[in-house]
């Protein structure tokens, strides 16, 4: 104790003696300190009070081991030993104390001995730089780390970052595992030459020229087929996005993919089922055909040269299974009609549309002759559209405005169209009966009809057939009518 | 009065009757035989003299064993038939059918009429074939 007593006594009297370090030991704004052999705080100055939260006197009854975080106390034993056994001459550790108030504290602790003249140890030198805001804006930084990575290792997407050369900096877990591999596996290799493009050499090709694309600034999304795991091909959509600094250069690029194997499955088997019941509704009215005419045929000549040899009764079956084999020929006529839209290749052309209305007149003449039916067509445009599908719609619609009438009433139909922007918006109005509201739907189904074939002939598919066009030229087709006063049917073609 | 003589290759009994029927409506005197399969007309017009063949050979495309188109081949490969006047009467009215049997030269692909009504302008078509200026 006395021993101890006379170093501190020895140490503040140099202190005093060289008064320009005693000063720059007492203010300096780092915290420093003297230590002796054994770790016990000789002599603290102001600045490491305040780090540590002790008074100086505190402190003076302390060791630096009593203070120091149990899990950096061997390091800086070690470090500490190296120094007094002269191995080195200095060391520099970031390590944690516990302050006064129990808390931990991160500092930079930088080492070093002073000697007497005979070699013998005098004490150790601790230099004290507080870091823990330092400390606290790393953590913050990796948190946001290991945050952002969990996301990115989360995500259902595929997503990687290469540099703008196309070499894969980073792929996430997803990607990895779909495709069962590690990092390490494609990490720093041209992103074509990664497991996932191995599927062939065009699927490299394309995305190689793809990465040169986007590294001249282009995002590029494409669908493709590539290998999951075992080799086993997926469809993705894939994107590639540049990414800019400042100076709008090309930093790297981030390759995301999504799994669409799903969607492009039931879209395929969609379009099978598509083609397979329009070649069976074509098929079947094909083939429904040949009996038909027969039937028909037959019937009239049976009307022709065999009425002498029937009775009343038997004339007039055979007038009703003639009209009824009428009525199933137009059926099967427009069957086939229905199931060849969207199946015919006829070319979307410019179309007059007045010239096209003109045909649809000239066509309708006997009847609206008969009926004093009047007609008003106003501007009509030049429409980009398929012409077959297009004149079949108006052949339908005006047809429907001309024979749903009341007996004796004198029809008046009007036809307009209204540019709006991406569309035509087409509206033909009629003076007809009409219909009730709760069939405004009904009307477009296949086969549907309001009315008996006495009242007013027809197959149920004129409105089916219409709606079909209409979708096949990415519009909508709908009805407003008010019952006995007249209909008017909306649709929309897209311009393109 | 010429009596026109036809071979008609048809497997559908009810087009053979609907069609003598409309021939004997024209008042034109014909002579018609009928051939329910493409083999059977292959071996008929091979068996035939040169003084025996028909003035008009009325082929249906969908026939049993050899079809229209067959028909057509063998009757243009044998030189005593090579320039034999041909013409197809199906339900077919496709361009594709039409491309495959423009090779063989028909003098007319006519598609069947969907009733009685429509068989009139079908033999008017017949003998307009037949007569000297027909024109391809």
């Amino acid at each position: 104790m006395a021993k101890k007593l006379m170093a501190v006594k020895e140490v503040k009297q140099t202190i005093e003696l060289n008064s320009e370090f005693g000063n720059t030991f007492q203010f300096a704004a780092i915290g420093m300190a003297l230590v002796n052999q054994e770790g016990r705080w000789i002599a603290v100055n102001k600045s490491l009070c305040k780090i540590l939260g002790f008074t100086e006197e505190e402190l003076q009854s302390l060791s630096f081991q009593d203070i120091t975080h149990p899990e950096d106390l061997e390091k800086d034993l070690e470090f500490t030993s190296q120094l007094f056994n002269r191995k080195i001459e200095s060391f520099q550790i970031d390590k944690r104390y516990i302050k006064k108030s129990g808390e931990p504290i991160w500092i930079t602790l930088t080492g070093s001995a002073i000697w007497n003249d005979d070699g013998s140890f005098r004490y150790f030198i601790a230099q004290i730089q507080d870091i823990s805001l330092r400390k606290e804006a790393l953590e913050r930084l990796a948190d946001r780390e290991r945050l952002f990575r969990s996301i990115f290792n989360s995500t259902f997407q595929f997503i990687g970052f290469l540099d703008k050369n196309g070499i894969l900096q980073e792929a996430n877990q997803t990607a990895l595992d779909f495709a069962g591999i590690k990092l390490e596996d494609v990490g720093g290799k041209y992103f074509w030459d990664c497991y996932w493009w191995q599927i062939s050499p065009e699927t490299q090709q394309k995305l190689k020229s793809s990465v040169a694309r986007a590294a001249r600034g282009e995002f590029v999304a494409y669908e493709v087929e590539v290998w999951g795991r075992d080799q086993i091909p997926s469809t993705i959509v894939f994107n590639l996005k540049p990414v800019f600094n400042t100076n709008n250069q090309v930093l790297a690029l981030i390759a995301e993919g999504r799994l669409i194997q799903d969607i492009v499955e039931a879209r395929n088997e969609l379009i099978q089922k598509n083609q397979e019941l329009e070649q069976f509704t074509s098929i079947a009215s094909h083939d429904l055909r040949e009996p038909l005419r027969m039937v028909k045929s037959f019937g009239e000549l049976l009307q022709r040269n065999y009425s002498q040899k029937v009775d009343e009764k038997g004339k007039k079956y055979i007038e009703l299974m003639v009209s009824a084999s009428q009525r199933m020929g137009n059926l099967i006529e427009d069957l086939l009609r229905y199931s060849r839209v969207g199946n015919d290749l006829t070319p979307v052309e410019e179309i007059s549309l007045a010239e096209l209305l003109g045909e649809i007149k000239g066509l309708f003449a006997e009847l609206i002759d008969e009926k004093k039916a009047r007609l008003r067509f106003k501007k009509l445009p030049v429409i980009r559209a398929r012409k077959v599908p297009l004149q079949l719609l108006f052949q339908n619609l005006i047809g429907n405005a001309l024979k749903y009438q009341a007996p004796g009433n004198f029809p008046v139909i009007s036809l307009e169209v209204e540019d709006v922007g991406s569309f035509w918006k087409f509206r033909i109005t009629d003076n007809g009966i009409g219909i009730e509201k709760k069939y405004l739907e009904d009307v477009f189904s296949l086969f549907k009809r309001l009315h008996t074939n006495q009242e007013y002939p027809g197959t149920g598919l004129g409105l089916s057939l219409c709606k079909k066009i209409i979708q096949q030229h990415g519009g909508n087709i709908w009805i407003e009518s008010e019952l006995g006063k007249g209909s008017t049917v909306y649709f929309t073609i897209k311009k393109n | 009065m010429k009596t026109y003589t036809f071979l008609l290759v048809e497997d559908n009994e009810g087009d053979v009757l609907l069609l003598s029927e409309a021939l004997e409506d024209s008042g034109i005197p014909f002579q018609l035989m009928a051939l329910q399969t493409g083999q059977e007309a292959i071996d008929k017009i091979k068996e035939f003299n040169q003084d025996e063949l028909p003035d008009l050979v009325i082929l249906d495309i969908n026939l049993p064993v050899k079809n229209g188109f067959e028909v057509m081949k063998e009757i243009r490969k044998n030189p005593k038939t090579a320039d034999l006047p041909v013409m197809i009467l199906s339900t077919s009215s496709t361009m594709e059918d039409r491309r495959k049997a423009d090779p063989f030269q028909p003098k007319l692909f006519y598609t069947k009429p969907s009733d009685f009504g429509e068989f009139p302008a079908l033999v008017e078509a017949i003998f307009a074939i037949l007569s000297t200026d027909f024109e391809k």
